[in-house]
């Protein structure tokens, strides 16, 4: 299934040559670099890799929310063609919640427990529409209503913890949707969550898509969620892009071997007693890259005198692209070994 | 706010209280020796030891002592005192007054500064407010009462006659009147529980400042003055009233001190007296008072964080 517009159209959100350092005690200097992808209107665009890579930080970039101490260093983030980093903080309030919203991992702590479900849904068009309490919580009914809270007149009155995790990240799809936003930002909405309850989140994003055309850019490290609901994905690797291509594509053909690694690494049914293939070692620390290829440790194709190099990101056909002198070689891409 | 909650807490204070009452009636049965003997002190003629033996009700058996006295007590008959023969409620309704004032006002200044200070210091993390209320607040701390009481009294009453050094007015001689006494004990008194509860504060405030809703909240747009009042002081109150209601009770034991410093004749001076003059009796009484006031107070603050907290009020 694809609901991605016309490639030609002008990105809603353009992200380019991203870098962001974290300063304190031991500065740290392109923690993550050369991030860049896009995200046209309506479309939906996958932000994966491990744990530690970069995709929640890239995201919070976005929504100009880096927590204190990271700081954006070079590249732009232009959304609808406004430099966001160039905006002052009140500029980017006005942009965060009215025309990008947000959803976050962990349903409950990101609710305040103290604020009625229906004020903290209402919060945004009070804030960014001027409308009143009154007139913003009869919006909000509507709202839980829309994302299939039942009885939504009397959920209003709910604080967070007297709900299930799934209506609580239906609230919180709420909240994000509240003044009809181009974008929503989210990121893991269903780690935290039941399977079952996972794909009626997803159904409920993939819905709000069809209905109001909204682009969604999903950080997550689920690629069965990838393959189920996005258009594009970007995967990210020790703080930088190494691969961008259309979902059925990346799939079908992964070119980076990390892509690959990943992929393999994803259980299959239908090989019983199998052993799993995994990735071997562990994604360097932050500040302690190799010099060349950041994946270059654990690659199977590990040691060829080009992947000493820093790799640089180059386009291949099909809009896709790869930061992989092997991969843009045209030199193919095997399975890693299985652990002995 | 459940009725069930609120029933739960009212109960649990009476159950306190009555355990209090206990406690407070064993003290004539748990001081060394004979306590009729104690109270008659050293000199007193077998006759005198006898008469307030009976007085005491010391003949009777335990178990009747208790009950009389418990019946007493919830007519408001506290007995009478040993030493001036006087109802205790007369004497404890006398110096009442000036002790609730003095805590009650010590109580008002040390939210109306600790509060906004750690409030502001937990905002400005690592700003310069920060590190003055922080030194101020462990300064603070560390100054006795009774020492910084001395201190005012030297500087605002002694060395530039502004306030009076000693003594209560009541609150009918005037306002004006009764807080030129009051201010300087609630001072005192009052600073250690503000600096309290300005560390308290900010340290809720930037605790709450870390948690995942603020995110959500600024992700919506909103801007500082908005998420200080709609989401920050809320979440953050919820463990500074706790706190509030411990101090409550320290302050209520705090004023003896203050009381002797700066000569007001309040509960805790009559509680001393009565301990200096074996007047059991009135020291019963005081106990028991000091109980029920911690035992009310822990009641309001139960209720104020049932307000505060929706987990609590519809749970």
């Amino acid at each position: 299934m694809s609901l991605a517009p016309p490639p030609s159209r002008e990105p809603l959100l353009a992200v380019s040559d991203l870098a962001i350092d974290l300063a304190g005690e031991t500065v740290q200097r392109g923690l993550i670099h050369d991030v860049s992808f896009t995200v046209a209107p309506g479309e939906s665009v996958a932000l994966i890799g491990e744990s530690g890579c970069g995709k929640t930080m890239t995201g919070m970039a976005v929504l100009g929310l880096l927590p204190r101490g990271f700081t954006v260093s070079s590249g732009s983030i232009r959304l609808g063609g406004r430099d966001l980093l160039a905006c002052s903080e009140r500029e980017l309030r006005s942009v965060r919640g009215r025309s990008l919203g947000a959803i976050f991992q962990e349903p409950m702590s990101s609710l305040d427990p103290t604020m009625r479900v229906g004020d903290q849904i209402a919060e945004a068009r009070r804030l960014h529409l001027g409308e009143s309490r009154k007139v913003a919580r009869a919006r909000a009914e509507e709202l839980l209503d829309r994302v299939g809270i039942a009885d939504a007149a009397r959920r209003l009155d709910s604080y967070p913890h007297e709900l299930s995790g799934g209506m609580q990240q239906r609230v919180m799809i709420a909240s994000a949707i509240a003044c009809d936003p181009d974008l929503v930002l989210a990121d893991e909405p269903t780690t935290a969550l039941d399977v079952t309850i996972q794909a009626e989140i997803l159904e409920l994003l993939r819905e709000l898509r069809r209905e109001q055309g909204i682009a969604v850019l999903l950080v997550t490290h689920d690629l069965g969620v990838v393959a189920d609901f996005c258009d594009r994905v970007v995967v990210m690797y020790a703080g930088t892009v190494v691969e961008r291509a259309g979902v059925d594509e990346l799939f079908a053909d992964p070119a980076h071997p990390y892509t690959r690694a990943l992929l393999d690494a994803v259980p299959q049914t239908g090989h019983p007693r199998t052993l799993l293939p995994v990735i071997q070692g562990r994604v360097p620390v932050a500040g302690r890259f190799p010099a060349g290829c950041r994946f270059e440790p654990r690659c199977p194709h590990g040691g060829d005198e080009r992947c000493l190099a820093p790799q640089h990101e180059t386009a291949l056909p099909g809009a896709r692209s790869v930061r992989c002198a092997r991969a843009a070689a045209g030199e193919p891409v095997t399975r890693p070994a299985v652990p002995a | 706010m459940k009725p069930t909650y609120v029933l739960t807490r009212i109960g649990g204070g009476l159950v306190v209280l009555w355990l209090v009452s206990l406690l407070t009636f064993a003290l004539l049965q748990l001081v060394p020796g004979d306590a009729a003997q104690l109270v008659a002190g050293d000199n007193a003629s077998p006759e005198r030891v006898e008469e307030i033996r009976r007085q005491l009700g010391l003949d009777q058996p335990l178990i009747t002592q208790y009950l009389s006295w418990l019946g007493g007590i919830l007519h408001g008959d506290l007995g009478n005192s040993v030493f001036t023969g006087d109802p205790v409620t007369a004497a404890i309704l006398r110096a009442a007054p000036a002790t609730l004032s003095i805590t009650l006002v010590a109580l008002i200044i040390a939210v109306a500064i600790g509060v906004p200070a750690g409030i502001v210091a937990g905002l400005r993390q690592g700003g310069w407010i920060d590190r003055a209320v922080s030194l101020l607040a462990t300064v603070g701390i560390a100054m006795p009462g009774f020492w910084v009481g001395m201190l005012l009294i030297l500087l605002f009453a002694l060395t530039n006659p502004w306030l009076p050094a000693t003594g209560y007015a009541p609150i009918s001689d005037g306002i004006g009147t009764w807080l030129s006494h009051i201010i300087i004990p609630a001072t005192a008194l009052g600073l250690a529980t503000g600096a309290e509860l300005a560390r308290h504060a900010r340290g809720c405030v930037a605790d709450v400042l870390e948690r995942p809703y603020i995110r959500t909240a600024r992700a919506r747009g909103a801007g500082s003055f908005w998420l200080i009042r709609h989401h920050v002081l809320r979440n953050a109150a919820i463990p500074v009233v706790t706190v509030l209601g411990l101090q409550a009770g320290r302050l209520l034991g705090g004023s003896i001190v203050i009381e002797m410093v700066c000569g007001v004749d309040g509960l805790g001076t009559l509680a001393i007296n009565s301990i200096l003059q074996r007047d059991l009796p009135i020291l019963q009484g005081y106990v028991l008072l000091a109980a029920a006031v911690v035992v009310v107070v822990n009641l309001v603050v139960d209720g104020v964080y049932g307000w505060l907290n929706p987990k609590v009020r519809t749970s």
